[in-house]
């Protein structure tokens, strides 16, 4: 009792201005402290960014929080005019049912896009000019997503964020309202088109590596949502077989102790290998073909990343190859003499 | 007597410099490889010094330059170049013929994405560096990075303990562009604790002259293992004599056998994070295995890494171009 009439006597010397000011920093101090205990502020729409794609400013980012190189997914959302078809898919994707991990609210986070056609008068190439945009720590920061989704994309915003990493996976989703005539950019880097009809996209610079059919904003979620799964972190690395004859005399190890993506078994010896003299390109064209290939084999996610490319090798062994390369697959070959590699 | 000019944004941990070198000794070539800009410390310097250093605004650098262009019969740009370097090259010489060469690998710094058709130069030719990057440009022509140096008489004599350099230019994760691995550290650690190798696992930045004459007392060098590659390392490291270990997969190997035009395949020990633990440890107990490797990866070097070879490639295209 004497101790607290000692504090209050103390505080009474306090004068009241004073008073007031040590009031105010112990709020600022506990507001400050809920703050930093409290997770980031998952407020409803993630925006990390808000990109005019004319203007030649700056792109920086939200950096304030750390995303899952698994798991987050960066969402490009156009700005007006959306099609009808475009905020439907934007509002399943906010509603997340049903649920896929990579687009929760912990996950999902939107570069909010102003689109709206200008001329440019810059005459460096398009990538060139976007990338020069984004400073080093917003490249370092786009590296730690996983996924890349766009709906209704006119322009190469998409293609410059794929590039600055590996890992990215890109899935380019189109509403059958929006006019196809709009898309000024080749969309062929990408992982994933969502999409009513195949047919616009090819012919682009690469073969298209996986087309899911939506005429509908219900159907292109769903589809999104199919291979947000097929690409999830999986418990096992285990190869399968998708081309030619590979029994079990080959010997597989089905653990895959090498983590190769694709195994490539040849019918040749090694030491009868040409080597690659001119271009890459030539290379797998004369190397790698349905007389010399004896089995191929791929992870399940390879499986699903390269559905089109490998159903009936449409195009060949070696563009499937040159593209799954390019895109950073570990690939083992093993020759007759050589099966050691995997 | 052509005159080549060789033009980089950085240095390039010195390849176009080390081309130009080879270029002229060996060939009589009339080069110089300008750059824009230095790299900061601690590597400024250590790659630049039979380079010419090049800024517009600078009078003295700005006439060595535009001298050398308007000479020029063949203008070999590496990697990329500024905007204003590009056009100031259109309107000093238009006449040359035009050779872009990337020495980076795509999504990952500091190129990004193929900056081929980023220039309004008309090229006449496309390099690649002839390693792992082969499988990124694929239709680009694979080259030798070339190493200036005679090899070694013989490999280092492997003492009671077997020297070990790993000596890795940067310590950045991506897919292309890493050279480290928690895996290999540890086995290293490990190999220097249980005193079974003499580890040289450099930290710091060291001169390429300085780190060169150190690898030459060395038995085994440590490239990367992770990427399915290999680097300028573990050509030096054949010259030097050493046993090179690297991650190398079948397609940097067929790519080395292209521009080696050899049947033989390097003489690397192709190792990964699966078994570098267990086989490290077996070759450096292993002596006289090593002894052997070491005298066939040596052989290797003699015969196909000599730049004097090697800038033949070089050659033969250049005379190519139209």
């Amino acid at each position: 009792m004497v101790e607290i009439k000692k504090r209050l006597a103390a505080i009474m010397q306090i004068p009241r201005a004073q008073l007031a000011k040590v009031r105010l920093r112990k709020a600022e101090a506990a507001r400050l402290s809920l703050e930093s205990a409290a997770p980031r502020n998952y407020y409803k729409y993630n925006i990390i960014s808000k990109v005019d794609y004319w203007e030649d400013g700056r792109i920086s980012f939200d950096t304030n929080f750390s995303p899952s190189v698994r798991h987050s997914t960066l969402l490009i959302q156009r700005r007006e005019p959306l099609t009808k078809g475009e905020i439907q898919v934007q509002r399943l994707i906010e509603g997340n049912d049903p649920r896929s991990y990579p687009l929760t609210e912990r996950n999902l986070h939107r570069i909010q896009l102003r689109d709206d056609a200008k001329a440019v008068q810059s005459g460096r190439r398009e990538l060139v000019r976007l990338i020069d945009r984004i400073d080093g720590e917003g490249l370092k920061f786009l590296k730690e997503f996983r996924y890349l989704v766009s709906i209704n994309q006119k322009y190469l915003l998409s293609e410059v964020v794929r590039s600055v990493s590996e890992s990215f996976i890109n899935i380019s989703i189109y509403t059958s309202d929006f006019d196809f005539g709009q898309i000024a950019f080749d969309q062929s880097f990408s992982d994933v088109i969502i999409a009513p009809d195949r047919s616009f996209f090819e012919g682009g610079a690469w073969p298209i590596r996986r087309f899911l059919k939506a005429e509908t904003p219900t159907q292109a979620y769903a589809a999104l949502v199919e291979v947000l799964n097929e690409f999830g972190q999986k418990d096992f690395d285990i190869l399968a077989p998708v081309y030619g004859d590979i029994g079990p005399d080959v010997g597989v190890d089905p653990d895959n102790p090498k983590k190769h993506d694709i195994v490539i078994v040849m019918k040749g010896k090694s030491a009868d290998a040409p080597p690659c003299t001119t271009s890459f390109r030539q290379y797998l064209s004369d190397c790698y073909t349905e007389d010399t290939v004896q089995g191929i084999l791929c992870t399940e996610e390879k499986i699903y990343r390269y559905k089109d490319l490998i159903t009936g090798f449409p195009g060949s062994i070696a563009k499937f190859l040159e593209i799954a390369l390019q895109d950073g697959a570990r690939v083992g070959v093993w020759y007759e003499d050589c099966r050691s590699d995997i | 007597m052509k005159t080549v000019v060789q033009i980089s944004k950085t240095p390039l941990v010195g390849a176009p410099a080390r081309l130009a070198e080879a270029l002229e000794t060996h060939l009589g070539y009339r080069t110089l490889h300008f750059y824009e800009k230095e790299y900061p410390e601690p590597l400024s310097g250590f790659f630049t010094n039979k380079s010419c250093h090049l800024n517009l605004d600078e009078k003295g650098q700005r006439l060595l330059f535009e001298d050398a262009m308007r000479s020029a019969d063949i203008v070999h740009i590496h990697n990329q170049c500024s905007f204003r370097l590009e056009q100031h090259i259109l309107e000093l010489n238009t006449k040359a013929k035009f050779v872009y060469h990337v020495h980076s690998p795509l999504r990952e710094g500091p190129l990004y994405f193929r900056r081929l058709d980023d220039f309004r130069i008309p090229w006449s030719a496309f390099f690649v560096v002839g390693q792992i990057w082969p499988r990124l440009y694929p239709d680009a022509t694979p080259m030798p990075n070339i190493v200036p140096m005679p090899p070694v008489e013989a490999p280092a004599p492997i003492g009671d303990s077997v020297r070990v350099i790993y000596s890795p230019s940067h310590r950045r994760q991506g897919r292309w562009g890493t050279k480290i691995s928690p895996v290999l550290d540890e086995t290293l650690k490990k190999l220097g604790d249980n005193e079974l190798a003499d580890v040289f696992d450099l930290k710091q930045a060291v001169s390429p002259y300085q780190l060169t004459q150190l690898r030459k007392k060395m038995n085994v060098t440590i490239d990367e293992i992770v990427t399915g590659g290999f680097h300028q390392i573990s050509l030096e490291g054949m010259l030097c004599g050493n046993v090179v270990i690297n991650g190398s997969d079948e397609f940097s190997i067929q790519v080395m056998r292209g521009w080696t035009k050899s049947k033989a395949r390097p003489p690397f020990v192709v190792l990964d994070e699966s078994n570098v633990e267990q086989e490290l440890t077996a070759l450096v107990k292993d002596h006289a295995r090593l002894q052997e490797k070491a005298e066939e990866t040596l052989d290797y070097g003699k015969k196909y890494l000599l730049p004097e070879m090697l800038v033949k490639r070089y050659d033969e295209v250049y005379r190519t171009l139209n």
